[in-house]
């Protein structure tokens, strides 16, 4: 868990990564310190965890360039910004899993997180296998988590499909390319398992 | 140390949840009211 850090120069894009989840832990600590709510505090420790990660990951070992499925990778975390506002009030069955599927899908994005740890990245890189934990069961729970979440987004405003379906299709390309950087052997046992 | 902090967060969650389900019961006319009197 604790690490050694990374030194700048051997890993500049992850310190960068590294300040933009601090910023979004930044904002998300603002939000909890106003609103009180808990999901706030569960999105702070997720991306100071991840920002924790990134300088101290470990190197890439994969010998084939990933060119532009970092691209790809970078896109699919930006696209979630897009998401719209709610367009009206809804009733409480659709406030109540608009509100818990956000929560159910950012706690297993962060346990998830915690089990991946040094081999944490953006952009699909093999940092060694990770079989431990919650990856003994789900080949991809942090995608899933994110599609979970982003679920609650689309029941508040159906215009979020869209967005949706284009965040679905860029983890999945994501998924794939990981599997494809990794080992090929450890790709095809990857596939034993539930493909999320 | 990973496996107190997963714990920690799944206390948070669990926390967030229940704060969720309260927020949007109370602020439905149908379950906040009950029990209200004239209702």
């Amino acid at each position: 868990m604790l690490g050694r850090i990374n030194s700048f120069r051997a890993d500049p894009t992850a310190y960068m990564g590294a300040v933009v989840m601090l910023g979004f832990s930044a904002w998300a600590g603002w939000r909890w310190f106003h609103t009180g709510l808990l999901f706030f505090l569960l999105l702070l420790v997720r991306d100071v965890v991840a920002a924790w990660f990134l300088v101290t990951r470990r190197p890439n070992m994969a010998e084939m360039s990933v060119g532009r499925a970092e691209w790809l990778a970078y896109l699919s975390c930006a696209l979630p910004l897009f998401y719209f506002a709610p367009t009206h009030s809804h009733g409480f069955a659709v406030s109540l899993l608009a509100g818990l599927l956000p929560i159910a899908g950012f706690t297993l994005a962060t346990v998830a997180l915690f089990d991946l740890g040094e081999s944490f990245g953006i952009s699909p890189a093999n940092r060694g296998r990770i079989g431990s934990g919650i990856y003994q069961k789900l080949s991809h729970p942090m995608y899933l988590g994110y599609v979970v979440a982003e679920l609650g987004l689309v029941l508040l405003n159906p215009v979020n499909v869209v967005i949706w379906c284009t965040s679905i299709a860029l983890y999945y390309s994501r998924a794939l390319r990981e599997l494809a950087v990794l080992d090929p052997r450890v790709g095809a046992e990857s596939t034993k398992r539930s493909y999320f | 140390m990973k496996k107190i902090l997963k714990i920690a967060v799944v206390i948070i969650a669990l926390g967030a949840a229940v704060q969720t389900v309260v927020s949007i019961a109370s602020a439905d006319p149908k379950i906040s009211a009950r029990g209200e009197p004239g209702i």
